[in-house]
């Protein structure tokens, strides 16, 4: 319950109790027959929607759990969230591709050059050479490709972190009401 | 009373009280009270759903030095009374309904 409708509730309860007491019944007796404050907070939140209870609860202590609890609360975010994760998805199994395209070079580059090295050695110089060369030349691709692959990668985790600080924002709001 | 019924039946008899003048919270019980058993606990939530759904209006006075909060019903709120009001006859009907089931079991 927010803190608007619990000064709200309080106030109607002091309203009451004065009426009362100016009716001429004793303060003690005027609290008691206002009946149970919880069933004014039960009664309150009877009448409000899930969503509205769930984002009411998440304002107040957010966390990831209250978080998720809201997104499963909402069909309309389950559906954003759905498609929010499966962006990311795509876009990490790319990042994985790439990943594993420059160790392949790397790895693939360091055989064909041992291999090339072999080859020398048993089918001459020249079908040798060109192994090695082959092999050389994609070991270098694959270091000049690692800088750039790190910052991508790093690039996207800043991009995952922001995305996911404005979708909670989007959810809980920019600033928590007390 | 069944509480869900009693809520039901409460929201009429607000509505009904503030359709006779406006009114404050005590007041109410008081008036309500004579008819069935309420306090301040049970019939706050019930202005503030109708209030939400804009049957009610809330308007301060000063009284006795202070502020005291009145109620009064709106033209949505009288719509909403005449409904229930319509809708007695059915409620008629289902207690003749479960009181012949009783009557036949007895």
């Amino acid at each position: 319950m927010s803190a608007d409708e619990k000064a709200r509730a309080m106030e109607f309860c002091a309203e009451s109790i004065d009426d009362r007491m100016e009716d001429g019944m004793a303060e003690e007796d005027a609290v008691a027959a206002l009946g149970d404050v919880e069933d004014v907070a039960r009664g309150l939140l009877a009448d409000r929607p899930l969503g509205a209870v769930v984002r009411e609860r998440v304002r107040h202590e957010s966390n990831a759990g209250r978080v998720v609890l809201l997104i499963c609360a909402s069909p309309l975010l389950l559906t954003l969230f759905a498609v929010g994760l499966s962006v990311y998805a795509a876009l990490w199994a790319a990042m994985v591709s790439v990943y594993a395209a420059v160790a392949s070079l790397l790895v693939a580059g360091a055989g064909c050059a041992l291999g090339g090295v072999a080859l020398m050695f048993m089918q001459g110089a020249a079908p040798g050479l060109c192994v090695c060369g082959a092999g050389l030349v994609s070991f270098a691709l694959g270091l000049l490709l690692i800088d750039p692959v790190k910052t991508a990668g790093k690039g996207l985790w800043k991009l995952t972190k922001a995305f996911g600080r404005g979708c909670k924002r989007l959810i809980v709001g920019k600033r928590r009401n007390g | 009373m069944d509480p869900q019924l009693k809520r039901g039946m409460l929201e009429a008899c607000a509505l009904a009280v503030l359709a006779r003048g406006d009114s404050y919270g005590y007041q109410m019980v008081k008036d309500v009270g004579a008819h069935v058993e309420v306090s301040e606990s049970t019939l706050y939530p019930i202005l503030r759903r109708l209030e939400a759904g804009g049957y009610l209006r809330v308007y301060s006075r000063e009284h006795n030095g202070r502020l005291r909060k009145y109620y009064g019903i709106t033209e949505e709120g009288r719509a909403h009374l005449d409904e229930l009001r319509g809708e007695w006859r059915q409620v008629l009907d289902v207690y003749a309904f479960i009181m012949e089931g009783a009557e036949r079991g007895a």
